[in-house]
């Protein structure tokens, strides 16, 4: 499969100017502004072929959006390489610019006081979509989304996620090849959340598009992406399989016994108890001691099943976050 | 033809947009109407009837105020806070993923904008006239040749506004508080303009001083073309000096624009 995305020791400094606070922080940054020089990247590099989900996550401040931006050309790399769909975005040719979309959950394209379709309409010029393609794929998008009634309504009149639905559509009119998609799911309550979900993941399956999400929902990330890259401080931290990621940065199981008359005093002995019902014990156990640890429970009273389960992408993505604020306390 | 058809969807779009705000156009719009009738009450009693100044007369003056009420919604440079908005809060990032022009986008806004108002604006203003009793001063250029010349040179006003407002707006990639230059231009702007007072009764260095600028350009010139004050040489000079206007604000634009960009840094890293 060829490579949508090409990225080779991608780096970005910002300069930020510094005031202090009060008048003669004011005074002082008229005449003698002092500027810091900010990392947000520092020699990134990936791979992504076409058609590949990938999530792209990270703490905040960790080079997301920065990476996300300069893919599509709006920001411009202070050094290394970038290639999409074979051009280097921040030259923004128009070719390019018609293949790629990038769907941000915070800003909107769509007109406030105006129909979707209004908006969707304009977007049909700017990128010159045939009528019939046009006509095909908006009904198709907002079938998917359950939007179809919606089309007609000022934008203000809607829901917060029935204008992501909206917003969604007028970014995949045009049929890109690589969608940046940028916490499409913020704000949003459970269900529709859900929605916006199964939609991705058949638009997904589907079209065979280039992806790449960011969301701080781990949720999002969890339902559809396999690849997971990790970035932290501007550095890539994890680039690989989603269940690779949750194998390595978990150092527990779950251990879920049921037994078969009664639960052994002993049980606590083996790991952290999480909860009891019945007589089925839920224990956290250590990886390393998995082994010793199942041995211990069959020969501690008589069991009638015993599983181990791995622990979510939630609890491993817990484990790291927990791992770099220890890192930042020392 | 092709290329154009977005930017004429855009003002489509504009224009259903603030059809929805028709009526805050109409009381924000007699706000600036209004004080018309003191300046026709004003100029009565200064000329009288069959007064003199300068080249103009009680009509041609008050036909004067007429229009530049008329037409600074449309020409008058001011800031654009779409642009601003946009540079300070990363909405920019929105179109600069697509393939449209931002300032080609701004320019159709604004037209999709101020067309409409246009029409409005001159009804509610003829209405206006014809209550208070001004109409009958209004006049009609003095031929057709000044007409069309007016009508061409309004035209280069629009675009010349319009290059100057775009410009101030996107100071704001380098000039991240305060507005400054604004405050400090809005007084050179109106002084020669011709807002107050027609840039023909200025006296000879002053004037001389207001042609070189650009400003006159985008609003007095189109009118004292049109009422025939201005005309012969005059006439040709400030064409052409009106069209180096135009042609030099684009190039600044386009300068500011791109230099502005690599100094944009989207919000919110």
């Amino acid at each position: 499969m060829s490579n949508a995305i090409v990225v080779k020791n991608l780096r970005k400094v910002y300069k930020r100017h510094l005031r202090e606070p009060g008048l003669s922080g004011i005074l002082r940054s008229i005449f003698a502004r002092e500027y810091v020089e900010v990392e947000a990247l520092r020699g990134v590099s990936f791979e992504i072929s076409s058609g590949e989900f990938v999530g792209y996550i990270g703490p905040n401040g960790a080079g997301k959006t920065t990476t996300m931006k300069i893919l599509s050309g709006i920001l411009y790399p202070t050094g290394g390489e970038v290639e999409v769909l074979g051009y280097f975005p921040p030259e923004r040719k128009r070719d390019f610019l018609k293949r790629i979309s990038f769907i941000m959950g915070q800003k909107t394209q769509l007109w406030w006081d105006l129909p979707a379709m209004d908006s969707f309409i304009l977007l049909k010029k700017i990128y010159e979509i045939p009528d019939e393609e046009f006509r095909k794929e908006v009904d198709h998008l907002a079938e998917l989304l359950n939007v179809v009634e919606l089309l007609n309504v000022p934008l203000r009149k809607l829901s917060l996620g029935e204008r992501m639905k909206m917003e969604l559509i007028a970014g995949l009119l045009h049929n890109p090849e690589v969608i940046f998609l940028d916490e499409p799911t913020i704000g949003l309550d459970f269900m529709s959340q859900e929605k916006i979900h199964e939609f991705l993941k058949v638009y997904n399956e589907e079209k065979g598009k280039t992806i790449i999400l960011t969301s701080h929902y781990v949720r999002d990330i969890e339902k559809l992406c396999k690849r997971i890259i990790f970035i932290h401080k501007g550095q890539i931290y994890f680039d690989g399989n989603k269940d690779t990621f949750i194998e390595r940065f978990t150092k527990n199981r779950l251990v879920v016994v049921n037994f078969k008359d009664r639960i052994p005093e002993s049980v606590h002995r083996f790991g952290k108890v999480l909860n009891i019902e019945d007589k089925e014990v839920r224990i956290e156990v250590s990886k390393d001691q998995l082994q010793s640890v199942l041995q211990g429970i069959i020969k501690s009273a008589e069991v009638e099943g015993i599983f181990v389960e791995e622990l979510s992408l939630e609890d491993a993505l817990k484990e790291v976050f927990e791992g770099i604020q220890n890192e930042k306390a020392q | 033809m092709k290329k154009l058809n977005k930017y004429c969807q855009v003002v489509i779009n504009t224009i259903a947009e603030s059809s929805e705000f028709r009526f805050n156009h109409l009381l924000s719009f007699l706000v600036i109407a209004l004080p018309l009738i003191f300046m026709v009450l004003l100029w009565r009693k200064v000329l009288g009837e069959n007064g003199q100044i300068g080249a103009f007369d009680l009509k041609s003056i008050i036909t004067y105020y007429f229009l530049v009420v008329l037409f600074q919604d449309i020409s008058y440079p001011g800031p654009f806070w779409e642009i601003i908005d946009h540079i300070r809060d990363g909405g920019l990032n929105v179109f600069l993923s697509k393939p449209i022009s931002y300032p080609g986008y701004i320019l159709a806004l604004k037209l999709g904008i101020n067309i409409p108002y246009l029409f409005q604006s001159a009804l509610i203003l003829v209405a206006l006239g014809m209550v208070a009793g001004f109409s009958r001063y209004l006049i009609l250029p003095i031929d057709l040749f000044h007409f069309l010349f007016s009508l061409l040179s309004f035209l280069l006003a629009v675009l010349c506004g319009f290059s100057l407002s775009f410009i101030f707006s996107a100071l704001t990639f380098w000039l991240e508080e305060g507005r400054g230059v604004e405050v400090f231009l809005e007084f050179l702007i109106s002084l020669s303009s011709g807002l107050v007072l027609p840039v023909s009764l200025y006296p000879k260095a002053l004037k001389t001083f207001c042609n070189i600028l650009p400003f006159r350009y985008v609003l007095n010139f189109p009118i004292e073309l049109y009422l025939g004050v201005v005309k012969g040489r005059e006439l040709i000079t400030g064409l052409t000096i009106q069209i180096l206007w135009v042609l030099l604000a684009f190039l600044v634009l386009r300068f500011i624009w791109k230099s502005g960009l690599k100094k944009y840094e989207a919000v919110g890293a």
